[in-house]
């Protein structure tokens, strides 16, 4: 015969328990994936170690300028040809307000990550030694179960309530500097590489390359045409392309790092627009947010393999 | 004013120095076009144009930078305090986890006391001390954020 237990009462802690758990469905259900914050700003932190050598490389790229000068031969001209580049000291300046700039942005996306990360960890390991703690006070076995239950769901509605207060700032944070946060991550884009396709608006970095590509090409091609045949010339055709090849691989570090930063302001952007009222709703955010990130560590990835 | 010196915007420097590059770019062809005709100290002279062409454009360059950073001032200010604030919401978070840890403890000491154990009594104290003295050290370094019991009424609040 079946027995029917509808209306009898659970225990107390069991009944806790149920609630807990209930209770954290419903708060949790539809919430932000503070993951994805985090995400993000590893991700930004990746941009850290590569932007000072394409910044050292503003004056670098002054400095090799100066090498493509090709002298007839005899005793050296006078007075000697000029330099290609003399405001070394300026592009040197120019590098570390770059790394200056990004830092100020790097420092932002390393405070969200941080403040969606930050949890309510020391309370929860004080929560855990309650156990131990009542069975010392002398409280009875039932009651020390109830204690350890009411404590551990203390410890679930604070680490939500935490939670909620993370959003929320998060939330806010992301609102209020979306709009910097674009033009900045835009202009350091702009500093380092224009964008490919459009008309180019401002100097830049692969400006700089461009001015040096130039000079790299006047430099061998008007000796090697004089003597297009000799064994020299072979020496020094593969001196050419070694240096083109070097040349390229700083254009596609300039482009990396370009991609990388306008993936961030998207990203920021998505973020932005996805919690605007407060209001996160984790599958929009892992859509728009997941494919950014992806994006932006393949650019971090390229940009580290192409300065080695 | 015609007499006085202006600054040059950033897309006026990009025209000039790719007018510069450009016309460095010119003599460098023409250098090559004409190498069996040019005389070494022709190819020097015009070389020496052709540096002083680039040069140009690298001053140009530089120029067009330094504008495009001025431009950026007002929102570097923006994104510091906006980190400011993530920052502050950080050390709210530190505080109000180091309130909760003091009132767990003194729930222990409750307990113990309710208990009429000294010793339990004894290790209760010692735990609320402990957690105290925890929060002591945290506030010293957070000193900037709220009091705890400020920030467990933000944790309300969501």
């Amino acid at each position: 015969m079946q027995r029917h237990r509808l209306f009898v009462r659970e225990p107390f802690t069991r009944q806790l328990g149920a609630r807990a758990i209930f209770l954290l469905t419903v708060l949790l259900a539809g919430c932000v994936d503070l993951d994805q914050v985090t995400a993000l700003a590893k991700v930004a932190d990746g941009a850290k170690a590569s932007l000072p050598v394409i910044a050292a490389d503003f004056k670098g790229s002054c400095d090799r300028q100066n090498l493509y000068v090709h002298l007839p031969p005899g005793p050296p001209p006078v007075p000697p040809p000029p330099k290609a580049c003399v405001n070394g000291d300026d592009f040197e300046k120019l590098g570390n307000n770059l790394i200056t700039e990004q830092n100020v942005l790097l420092d932002y996306f390393d405070a969200l990550g941080k403040l969606a990360s930050s949890s309510s960890a020391g309370f929860q390991k004080s929560v855990g030694t309650l156990s131990a703690s009542f069975k010392d006070a002398g409280l009875s076995a039932a009651q020390q179960t109830m204690a350890t239950s009411a404590g551990n769901l203390a410890a679930a509605i604070s680490d939500m309530a935490l939670q909620g207060y993370r959003k929320k700032k998060i939330a806010d944070i992301v609102g209020k500097a979306d709009k910097d946060v674009t033009i900045l991550a835009n202009g350091l884009a702009d500093q380092v590489a224009p964008a490919a396709g459009t008309a180019v608006s401002a100097t830049s970095y692969v400006s700089l390359l461009s001015n040096e590509g130039l000079l790299i090409d006047s430099y061998y091609a008007v000796p090697l045409a004089k003597d297009p045949n000799s064994l020299a010339a072979i020496l020094v055709n593969r001196q050419w392309q070694d240096d083109v090849n070097q040349l390229n691989a700083r254009m596609n570090a300039a482009q990396a790092y370009r991609k990388l930063m306008v993936s961030l302001a998207a990203a920021h952007w998505k973020l932005a627009s996805d919690t605007k009222g407060g209001h996160f709703d984790i599958k929009t955010l892992g859509k728009d947010l997941g494919p950014d990130v992806v994006q932006i560590e393949e650019a971090v990835a390229a940009l580290q393999k192409d300065l080695r | 004013m015609p007499d006085q010196t202006q600054t040059l915007t950033a897309s006026q420097a990009q025209d000039l120095a790719q007018s510069f590059h450009d016309m460095a770019a010119a003599i460098g062809q023409y250098r090559l076009a004409q190498v069996a005709v040019l005389t070494d100290t022709q190819q020097l002279q015009l070389q020496n144009l052709q540096l002083q062409c680039i040069q140009y454009s690298n001053s140009f360059i530089s120029a067009g930078l330094f504008a495009a950073q001025a431009n950026l001032t007002a929102t570097l200010t923006s994104i510091k305090q906006a980190t400011t604030q993530a920052n502050q919401a950080i050390a709210t978070i530190t505080n109000v986890d180091k309130a909760l840890q003091i009132a767990t403890a003194a729930a222990v000491l409750g307990a113990s006391i309710a208990s009429m154990n000294p010793s339990a009594v004894g290790s209760g104290l010692e735990g609320l001390v402990k957690a105290i003295a925890g929060s002591a050290t945290a506030s010293g370094s957070t000193s900037s954020a709220g009091t705890p019991s400020t920030g467990t009424s933000n944790t309300g609040t969501s």
